[in-house]
């Protein structure tokens, strides 16, 4: 579904964000990348959306290169940060469906340009999210962070990529905002959804993730499986790996 | 997908308070600015009606025809509404005698802003406020996004970046140009209930290529407020870049241009048209001196004031004095008719050379202005006063004509005469013997069509008097049509767009690099 092979990023200060990274997914798994501030998870998709070319390598979804046509790349990934960027200006219902059309796949050889999201009812969509009906058409000012976070996984899954791609989505949201969201996650997993996501959260990880990744220097240095990780303290795991990189530093 | 994207963009616009509060604040602003401009125009038009009355009545009671001081009188432009132009002066006096064209001044109240230059018309709204208003609307288009975030969430969709840039651009563009044209046609249509019996088709033509010209400016403006907002990361930032630009373009620019760069202006062309101006007048002033008559009971005569010349001011060497007399009518009159049969080439030659002052200053400043100090305000104004027809070379052509109209009557070998309603009546000499104008008044009347249709028919019919016909010429003001005003605006128009052509490329390729994150 998702790989990634030898993509380096490195930044005009000459700071090397990613080195050399390679990763592979299969569909309808949970991948959590976990790592230190820096670490490259960011990074890593901020290159995959299309929002900084690389300085390196190459990614692929569904058999389509981001290097040779990164525009029908982005037909096959849906993106969720940790703020849930909306235009203000807008009822949650508005900015939905602004976002729907645009979901537009473009033409191709042999297949004419499509809209997956005019399959949706955008109104069952935000029901679906668990946004009540009050606040569908209210503007989004008024919205708490929750309810933003709602109407961001509803754009993601009317414009129905196969892949997600998640920033930190859990930081900043209550208890109960949190179990709901997670909920969702599962949901979209078991519908046949692919979920990249990165995080600090470490139990969270361990709980959802059918992959947890650690990455460390832009390096993918740890990968184990849910099955592994079962017998493991992955809290452990990771502070052994951050200590590990201070006393790195400390040498260097 | 591009359409939605666009309405999309005007929407956001539509609801965004901030352009909601300047919109509105645009609106009655024009709708001041075009109200007071048309009470204007009225005290303008009503000056005008009584400096024919006027005239009128001195013509009627005149018995002594060398008392008679000629008019040219402009009529006022209906089109100053939008852009008053250099029309300080519009009364030309035309006096044989001293072979002098003096000008009054308007007489109607100048509606001053800020600047000493500046006056209240809808060509200032739209280069001081609109500029304004087009970066306040447009500065934080991109980096403003990027704030939010949304630009991020838009990049993961198969949109190019050259499509988000042009809704951008579009955006601010279109939704602009509907502001600054719905109140633009309410006040076309607005004239066109008041002053049905004005409109001409020229005013149209003005009409139209006023509203194209301003499109282009909104245009201009909506790029450069693009652009400012790929500047900088903060819209904050970007604000103050936008505050400064404006205040360079419209404030700093214009400013020093007409203090400090205008002043100092000078090349070889000025030089050489000055000296000759100096060399004609020397010239004159020596040979008249020299020819005094003996009975001459000396004072200061001015001999000719150029200052009339349109636009330049602050500079008194353009007027001509010598000692001369006037001690009684007779003599006075006597001596000038001498000057006048005498001296007229040599007068009007230093005339012409101060014209020609006039003109060469006039191309050097347009020639600077375009190539060294680059201002789409400074190009707006002066392309929407050539298309008001009311510009510094407009009304050079307006003295131009005034003192063709007398070198007519001069070379008929009139004495004495008067305009009147923009035609000349002449009392020429015994073998024209048209008569005074009394006696052709009298002969007709005083239906002075009729007069005119006599005339008219001396003109055609020169062969069946059996006469040497004197050529009347009737004085208009000058009307554009579409094919005189293209070659007008089209030099500036190259530059204009050229420029526009420029900044989107630029905007271009800077956003294909732009960092969205």
């Amino acid at each position: 579904m998702l790989k990634i092979t030898d993509l380096s990023k490195r930044y005009e200060d000459g700071n090397l964000a990613l080195d050399n990274l390679c990763l592979e997914i299969r569909r309808g798994k949970i991948f959590t990348l976990l790592g230190a501030n820096g670490a490259g998870k960011s990074t890593a998709i901020n290159i995959i959306c299309g929002f900084i070319p690389p300085t390196g390598g190459d990614v692929w979804v569904d058999e389509i290169s981001l290097s040779e046509n990164p525009l029908l790349l982005r037909c096959k990934i849906a993106y969720l940060s940790e703020n849930v960027m909306l235009y203000d200006n807008f009822t949650g219902y508005q900015n939905l469906k602004f976002f729907a059309d645009i979901s537009k796949i473009p033409a191709t050889k042999g297949n004419k340009a499509t809209n997956p999201a005019m399959k949706f009812n955008l109104i069952k969509v935000l029901r679906d999210v668990g946004l009540q009906d009050e606040f569908i058409h209210e503007n989004i000012s008024k919205y708490s962070k929750g309810m933003r976070q709602k109407i961001g996984i509803a754009i993601a899954l009317v414009k129905d990529a196969p892949m997600l791609l998640l920033d930190e989505p859990f930081s900043g949201l209550d208890p109960k905002a949190s179990h709901d969201f997670q909920a969702l996650l599962y949901k979209l997993r078991n519908d046949g959804k692919t979920i990249l996501m990165s995080t600090h959260d470490i139990f969270r990880a361990k709980e959802m993730a059918d992959v947890v990744g650690i990455m460390q220097g832009g390096k993918l240095v740890m990968t184990k499986t849910r099955t592994e990780l079962e017998s493991e303290d992955l809290n452990r795991i990771y502070l052994d790996y951050i200590e590990e990189r201070v006393v790195m530093e400390n040498e260097e | 997908m591009f359409t939605k994207l666009l309405n999309h963009e005007i929407l956001n616009l539509l609801k965004s308070r901030r352009v909601y509060l300047t919109v509105i604040m645009f609106l009655l602003l024009f709708t001041t600015v075009f109200v007071v401009r048309v009470l204007d125009y009225q005290k303008q038009v009503n000056q005008y009606i009584e400096d024919v009355k006027v005239n009128d009545e001195a013509m009627a009671n005149i018995e002594n025809y060398s008392h008679i001081t000629p008019r040219a009188i402009q009529e006022p432009i209906l089109f100053s509404i939008y852009n008053e132009g250099y029309r300080i002066q519009r009364v030309i006096n035309i006096k044989f005698y001293e072979a002098i064209i003096e000008t009054t001044s308007i007489n109607a109240e100048r509606n001053m802003l800020f600047f000493p230059d500046t006056e209240l018309d809808i060509t200032f709204l739209i280069t001081f406020f609109l500029s304004l208003f087009i970066l306040l609307i447009s500065y934080d288009s991109v980096n403003g996004e990027k704030q939010v975030g949304t630009l991020r969430l838009l990049m993961t969709y198969p949109l190019k970046r050259q499509s988000f840039i042009l809704k951008k651009m579009l955006g601010v563009f279109i939704f602009v140009a509907f502001v600054f044209t719905m109140p633009y046609f309410l006040s076309i249509i607005s004239l066109m209930v008041i002053y049905a019996n004005l409109l001409t088709i020229n005013f149209f033509i003005s009409a139209f290529f006023y509203w194209f010209l301003t499109i282009f400016f909104i245009l201009f403006f909506s790029l450069l407020g693009i652009f400012l907002s790929t500047c900088s990361k903060s819209p904050n930032q970007s604000l103050v870049y936008a505050i400064l630009t404006w205040m360079v373009l419209c404030i700093i620019i214009p400013i020093s241009w007409d203090y400090i760069i205008s002043p100092s202006l000078s090349n070889e062309r000025i030089h050489q048209a000055t000296q000759n101006y100096h060399t004609y007048t020397t010239q004159a002033k020596r040979a008249i001196e020299h020819d005094l008559p003996d009975d001459a009971n000396l004072r200061l005569v001015p001999m000719g004031i150029w200052t009339s010349s349109a636009g330049i001011e602050n500079d008194g060497i353009h007027e001509m004095s010598l000692w001369g007399y006037d001690e009684t009518y007779e003599q006075s009159s006597r001596f000038q008719s001498h000057l006048y049969e005498n001296y007229y080439p040599l007068i009007r030659a230093s005339e012409q050379a101060y014209d020609d002052v006039y003109r060469v200053r006039i191309n050097t400043e347009n020639m600077m202005n375009r190539v060294f100090f680059f201002n789409p305000i400074v190009i707006f104004h002066n392309l929407s006063m050539k298309i008001a027809g009311n510009s510094r070379v407009d009304h050079l052509v307006f003295l131009h004509t005034a003192r063709e109209l007398r070198d007519d009557l001069v070379n008929l070998g009139a004495t004495e005469g008067w305009l009147f309603d923009y035609r000349f009546y002449a009392h020429f000499k015994e073998e024209y013997n048209l008569g005074s104008r009394e006696e052709m008044l009298a002969r007709f009347d005083g239906d002075r069509e009729l007069v005119w249709e006599y005339v008219n028919d001396i003109e055609e019919n020169a062969e069946m008097y059996e006469m040497e016909v004197p050529v009347f010429r009737k004085y208009e003001q000058p009307h554009f049509t579409l094919a005189m005003m293209i070659p007008r605006i089209f030099e500036s128009m190259v530059l204009f767009v050229g420029s526009i052509v420029g900044l989107w490329v630029v905007i271009w390729w800077r956003f294909l690099g732009y960092d969205v994150r």
